[in-house]
């Protein structure tokens, strides 16, 4: 250990003390047991914000009359419309917040979410910090454990809300992606409300920035806002989005589109693009893998093949704008390579033959020099005899 | 006198003295083995080079040396081909020590090499699992059940080998350290104890007894042992290039996959398939056993060749029951 952190340790040990005395001065969990387990693990306990904080009452003494005594400001349980209020008298002060780099405009979010603005009303069923949050075991969000945790917020929501997410979002979720979106990702966290019509391209389009731009570019956009219709939804759908699939093309446009006019050939025209350019890069990669295993040098067809992919992925969010040219150019572009790739994999019998070429010439040089031994050998045979 | 030039002319003096005139291919057998385990050491550091004994980054060093090194897939190659060889030469001379019986005089010797041939298959195990494929994980896990099986002693071999009781990344670096850092050591220490004594022994032949000479002397049989030294580089190069190392895709400790062990190990393999666990271990056990005490078993010609020649067949069968099974 430095002299540096030797200091700091020694300078901060009286905090440590102090935040130790604070924990046993708080005989509240000697009766309360039941919540000990659940209050040590928060992240409260850790900051030293006891059960006074947001009960009152005396925890000096083990006098259960005194300690739950009106005189020393003991409030119970806090009721639900309380909550919010409550909380926010500490996360809302930036003097207390500002020592945890926490925000300070969550109460005023809530206000503005749907959440606040019925239990305003009266409305007691509805979200107040302690669904979420939970009463004692209050972690970080960052925590895996923690209710809030990205991981864990379709549970948290689902307690109350019935409809889930059950599409490619949550199942990526489910795989351990983390930056894949959970239900508070779309509808805000503090501020939770469902995107208007209007504003769900806007929140989609938060990650999605390529397709939301192309798709701005394109016709739908202007006839879907005159019609009020939701963007992004309206194809995708919200809560249950499925993986894209070409067979997009011929279930979803037929909804607005009947078969064989303008509109619909335009995406029958895309699916044809996309799916050649998928399927030769399918099968190129298929290629490459089994070469790969086989300790072939295919190392230049590698660096094609990521090249192919990338105009492929390129041609994805650009699909959103229903031009046909740049899709066919990328589509082209990334098809003829992976097709170059295939018929150079197909044909490794030519890094084979050099293979053999090169074993024929090394068997050759070894058959040599077993000749050179055996006549070496003739002839100490001949001095003896 | 300097030791390099005493150690030359002792050299010398050993390759001028006349050889039996019995010693010829069978003899040359031996060497040809102390060639590959130099061609095994050589490509094994070569191999160093480039691998790393990591869970994260091990099958990534072989993908890369087969894929990306200059060579790299051809010194894999030869590495993987030659310890076949290694194996299969190593058990043909010790079938042909047995029913020379040319472990008569010779009873250390004998287990001297028989524990080489024990040094061997440990590189074969150690060196599989450190592929880091599918098909190295799951066959050397199926190994770890086995051992967890075994009362009282299961644990602590698993332990000792394994680093615990699961195959992770721990157990991948203690067999990368046993292939490497152990292994090489007490090989190369054996063989020198091995040529030791056939040094002072001498190369066992019959016609010792009748008192022939040939005339040819021992840099003859070296010579003449060069053109096997020079058809088994050949063999092992050829295989290397026609039949490349295929992996079987990263290791994956969720997905099980069934594997079948490879040649060397079926006896043992079908041993365990045919009888409870642990007895099949206890079997194998006294198998090794009786394998090092056979000189003393087979004092009798008659007694030794029915010996081994139930030993080979009950091998045998194993080997094809674990192969059907």
């Amino acid at each position: 250990m430095s002299v540096r952190s030797l200091g700091i340790t020694i300078l901060l040990l009286p905090l440590v003390g102090l935040a130790a005395l604070a924990q046993e001065q708080n005989f509240c969990l000697i009766c309360h047991s039941e919540i000990k387990v659940d209050y040590l693990e928060s992240t409260h306990a850790a900051s030293t914000v006891t059960c006074v904080a947001c009960h009152g009452g005396d925890p000096t003494t083990l006098d259960s009359r005194a300690a739950h005594a009106l005189k020393a400001f003991f409030r119970g349980t806090p009721q639900r419309p309380e909550i919010p209020e409550l909380c926010a008298s500490c996360h809302s002060d930036p003097l207390k917040m500002k020592p945890y780099g926490l925000r300070t405009d969550q109460y005023a979010e809530y206000q503005t979410s749907r959440h606040g603005k019925l239990l305003a009303q009266g409305d007691t069923r509805v979200a107040v910090c302690t669904d979420c949050h939970t009463a004692h075991r209050i972690l970080p969000a960052w925590e895996p454990r923690s209710s809030t945790h990205p991981e864990n917020t379709p549970n948290t929501c689902a307690q109350c809300h019935q409809q889930r997410d059950q599409g490619v979002h949550s199942a990526a979720l489910a795989q351990g992606n983390s930056k894949a979106p959970g239900c508070a990702t779309c509808h805000g966290a503090h501020g939770a409300a469902p995107p208007g019509v209007e504003d769900a391209s806007n929140v989609c389009g938060r990650c999605h920035t390529t397709e939301r731009a192309h798709f701005g570019a394109g016709p739908h956009k202007k006839s879907m806002d005159e019609q009020k219709i939701s963007e992004c939804v309206s194809c995708h759908g919200n809560h249950t989005i499925e993986p894209t699939d070409r067979k997009f093309f011929d279930t979803v446009c037929a909804r607005c589109h009947s078969v064989g006019s303008k509109e619909q050939l335009v995406g029958q025209r895309l699916k044809t693009l996309l799916m050649a350019a998928d399927e030769s890069l399918r099968e190129a990669t298929h290629l490459l893998e089994q070469a790969q295993q086989r300790a072939v040098d295919v190392s230049a067809y590698r660096s094609r093949l990521i090249e192919a992919r990338s105009y492929f992925l390129q041609a994805l969010p650009v699909q959103h704008a229903l031009d046909i040219p740049p899709v066919e150019e990328l589509t082209r572009r990334a098809k003829s390579i992976a097709d170059d790739v295939r018929s150079g994999l197909h044909s490794l019998q030519g890094v084979m033959a050099i293979r053999l070429l090169g074993l024929t010439l090394v068997w050759i040089f070894l058959l040599l020099l077993v000749i050179v031994i055996y006549l070496v050998l003739r002839e100490r045979k001949g001095e003896r005899l | 006198m300097s030791a390099f030039a005493r150690v030359r002319e002792l050299l010398s003096a050993e390759l001028r003295q006349i050889a039996p005139p019995s010693v010829g291919f069978w003899q040359i057998l031996g060497g040809l083995t102390l060639f590959l385990l130099f061609l095994e050491i050589t490509t094994g550091i070569l191999l160093m080079v480039y691998y790393r004994p990591s869970a994260d980054e091990a099958y990534e060093s072989i993908f890369y040396i087969i894929n990306d090194v200059q060579l790299g897939w051809l010194i894999h190659g030869i590495h993987r081909w030659g310890a076949q060889l290694f194996i299969l030469l190593v058990l043909v001379h010790l079938i042909r020590v047995y029913f020379a019986e040319a472990y008569r005089e010779r009873e250390l010797n004998w287990v001297i090499g028989v524990l080489l041939l024990l040094v061997v298959g440990a590189f074969a195990f150690t060196g599989r699992l450190l592929v880091w494929d599918q098909a190295a994980f799951w066959g050397t896990d199926a190994v770890r059940r086995v051992l967890a099986e075994i009362p009282v002693v299961g644990r602590a071999i698993l332990s000792f080998l394994w680093g615990g009781t699961e195959l992770d990344a721990g157990a991948l670096l203690r067999f990368y350290v046993f292939h490497v850092g152990l292994l090489p050591w007490v090989a190369i220490g054996l063989v020198m104890i091995h040529l030791y004594f056939v040094s002072r022994q001498g190369v066992f032949h019959r016609a010792k007894a009748q008192g022939q000479q040939s005339g040819q002397t021992y840099s003859d049989i070296v010579l003449r042992g060069l053109i096997f030294v020079v058809l088994s580089l050949g063999i092992v190069l050829t295989l290397a290039v026609i039949f490349p190392v295929e992996l079987s895709g990263r290791a994956d400790p969720l997905t099980y996959q069934s594997v079948k062990p490879p040649w060397y190990f079926l006896p043992a393999y079908g041993l365990l398939k045919l009888v409870p666990k642990a007895a099949g271990v206890a079997l194998a056990s006294l198998g090794v056993l009786g394998l090092l005490v056979a000189p003393w078993l087979g004092r009798n010609s008659w007694v030794a060749w029915g010996l081994g020649m139930l030993g080979i067949a009950a091998v045998a069968l194993l080997a094809a029951y674990g192969w059907r099974w």
